[in-house]
């Protein structure tokens, strides 16, 4: 698979700020790659210096093997993106606006028509191609924005958070989509800052934080980077501080915590790690309840690599 | 590509609202209550009132006086008489004078002289007709005395003379009152207002204020072709709405705009490309970036333009052509306004003419700048 987007040291400052501190990125063809972090953290940057939005202090961007400039037409012709914020005209209808941004690229009328109705029936807004988009949801609205940034059937689509703000019924719509736009064939590059969404969508992520990228690869790699392997909670009342003590003293325990007769004591490798919890319980009879023995999330991966969790950081 | 993004320019701009109300109905609203606000007063045409003097006979037995006397007769009668006279003694004239009952008094004596108050027209115009008479009378006197056989003939001359002295002439067919000025310059406001589409059409491209300029920067297309649709669908959107404006002051509020009405239309079409044109280039200004912040500036900037062109009152446009006349050179709500006072007032082109190159001059000037202003492809923030 070749590489569809190289970003080598990417720097870019505003004034005092560091946005991108030497920040490298490679997306091959194919994907769907997420860039993962909290807000500020330098996604929304990222894709406009790629899409040659904003200048950048240091560093080089390619595209499609190319150099990315304002006036790279041929590699712009291939590059679909739906913003962050919706960007639609609020005088035309679904359907004009879809055709507005479809006449960006696409010049024949006839190609353009099948395009958009497409598009229409892609993002399932048939009923709606009438409304003007203030008579839309906020999830139809979503939609609409989708509609008009892949109505050109861009080979690489950028997805800047496009959830935000939407009820989880067409939060599953969008992300549906944006699998079957993937398995039709486009690469995407798709940012946001819900963990799970992430996890679910994407081949492969990139963590950053504060314009650096912390790590990258797939999420299995990603979760073995980290210390964790397996956290257990369970359900026990009256657990004492010496309990507490032996139970981290346990083989492979790194981590305990006991609030709200909740016990939770992270592993680092090892196996067999819940039937040693339960054999200490019993063996000091306390009687417990729910017991939960979880793998690694991203969301501990994003927590362990940069010390915050990952919806509150700001 | 460029039918695409006019077709779609002239959508957007018609079901705007905003953009319908600041450039048809508000313009056609304000004309409505100016000519409202004149009443009769535009209608009427403008009666002179006859000076009332009071004669004083101090010697009614020296020659000539029965012919003053009979002149002073003559122009007392009919209903655009010149003078109301009112024979009396000099102690009740100056009493009346001083009351203000007369504005002034002729003493007919051997010499005639008169009295009159220091201030208003009715002075002028007393002076002038004793100014006129005693200079007849003495170039008669004088052939009477010097060529007695030439007096007939002088007689003619010197009446021949003082009928030719002083003749109204129209330079055209056009309306020259006045208060149309205040109509022109409603005229030059609303082309001015097409700023305000000249805004939109910068904020809309343009990535580091709108996030529809943003996604249209990331499109394979030349922002040179998307300006010119655009800027041509608004003009013609702006020129369509000045036409129609026109016509409701013409067939509604029965404004008389002269008989040159074809050559109205190339100033209402530059007029408002000059105005988009302004719009376009407060729009592009690096700084202030704040959308809100230009509009206030494109608000400020076409009133001061408009309110030097008399739109508030009449006579500030004269005041700066008399002290600092390239103001109303580069002025274009000035250019639009006496573009149609030219129209109006004289029979040649030439000074229309001039208008109009100056408005299609600072048009394009003002487009190159905006244009280059924003070419620029990659913005340091967004």
């Amino acid at each position: 698979m070749s590489n569809i987007i190289e970003v080598n040291n990417l720097v870019k400052r505003y004034k005092e700020l560091v946005a991108l501190d030497h920040f490298n990125l490679t997306i091959k063809e194919g994907e769907v790659f997420g860039l993962l972090g909290p807000n500020g953290s330098g996604k929304t940057t990222t894709i406009n210096c790629i899409l040659s939005l904003l200048s950048y202090d240091k560093g080089s961007i390619k595209v499609f093997g190319k150099d990315m400039k304002p006036d790279s037409y041929d590699l712009k012709r291939k590059i679909g993106v739906v913003p962050q914020n919706v960007a639609v005209f609020n005088e035309l209808s679904v359907y004009e606006n879809i055709d507005y941004f479809c006449g960006l690229y696409i010049k024949d009328a006839a190609t353009r028509k099948q395009y958009v109705k497409d598009a229409i029936d892609f993002v399932e807004l048939g009923e709606f191609t009438k409304f003007r988009p203030k008579k839309l949801s906020g999830g139809l609205l979503r939609r609409l924005n989708i509609a008009c940034g892949i109505v050109h059937k861009p080979e690489l689509i950028f997805f800047d958070e496009p959830t935000v703000a939407v009820d989880p019924q067409s939060r599953n719509k969008i992300l549906e989509g944006i699998a079957e736009l993937n398995k039709n064939g486009a690469t995407i590059v798709y940012t946001s800052h819900y963990m799970e969404e992430v996890e679910q969508l994407c081949s492969r992520i990139l963590i950053m934080d504060k314009g650096k990228s912390l790590a990258s690869g797939t999420k299995e790699e990603l979760k073995n980077i980290i210390k964790c392997t397996e956290k257990i909670s369970v359900e026990v009342c009256d657990l004492t501080e010496d309990n507490l003590e032996e139970i981290s003293g346990l083989a492979h325990a790194y981590e305990t915590s006991y609030d709200d007769s909740i016990l939770k004591v992270s592993f680092s490798g090892g196996r067999h790690n819940l039937v040693r919890v339960l054999d200490y319980l019993g063996d000091h009879d306390y009687s417990f309840g729910r017991i939960y023995s979880e793998l690694p999330t991203l969301n501990d991966v994003f927590l362990e690599i940069t010390g915050t969790e990952l919806r509150d950081s700001v | 590509m460029f039918l695409h993004y006019f077709k779609y320019t002239i959508k957007t701009t018609l079901r705007s609202k905003e953009s319908i109300f600041w450039s048809c109905i508000f313009p056609i609203a304000l004309a409505t209550f100016m000519f409202m606000s004149f009443g009769n007063v535009y209608n009427n045409t403008e009666v002179m009132n006859p000076v009332k003097t009071a004669i004083v006979t101090i010697d009614d037995k020296v020659n000539n006086n029965d012919i003053f006397l009979t002149i002073v007769d003559e122009l007392s009668k009919g209903e655009d008489k010149l003078l109301e006279p009112e024979y009396t003694d000099e102690e009740k004239a100056l009493q009346m004078l001083r009351d203000k009952d007369v504005d002034g008094v002729i003493y007919v004596d051997d010499k005639i002289h008169m009295t009159v108050r220091e201030e208003g027209y009715e002075a002028t115009i007393l002076s002038t007709f004793l100014n006129q008479y005693s200079q007849k009378q003495s170039l008669i006197e004088n052939i009477a005395k010097n060529n007695p056989y030439a007096l007939n003939e002088g007689i003619v001359s010197i009446t021949a003379a003082s009928t030719n002295a002083c003749r109204e002439l129209n330079t055209s067919n056009g309306n020259q009152d006045n208060l149309v000025n205040y109509f022109y310059a409603i005229f030059a406001m609303s082309c001015l207002f097409a700023a305000f589409s000249g805004n939109d059409r910068i904020f809309s491209i343009q990535a580091n204020i709108t996030s529809l300029g943003a996604r249209r920067a990331t499109a394979p297309t030349h922002k040179s072709i998307i300006i010119i649709s655009e800027f041509l669908a608004s003009s013609l959107i702006q020129f369509v709405v000045e036409c129609i404006t026109l016509v409701y002051m013409i067939f509604v509020l029965g404004i008389d705009f002269g008989d040159k009405i074809p050559a109205i239309f190339p100033i209402l079409y530059l007029g408002s490309a000059c105005g988009l044109a302004i719009g376009m280039i407060i729009g592009a200004l690096p700084k202030p970036a704040s959308e809100g912040a230009k509009i206030g500036i494109t608000v400020s900037f076409t009133m001061v333009l408009s309110v030097l062109a008399d739109l508030c009152a009449n006579g500030i446009k004269d005041l700066i052509e008399h002290n600092v006349p390239i103001i109303n050179r580069l002025n274009p709500a000035a250019l639009i306004s006496d573009a149609f006072y030219s129209l109006n007032v004289y029979d040649t082109y030439s000074r229309y003419l001039n208008n109009i190159a100056l408005l299609g001059g600072i048009t394009v000037v003002l487009c190159i700048i905006s244009f280059l202003m924003i070419r620029r492809n990659r913005y340091a923030s967004l």
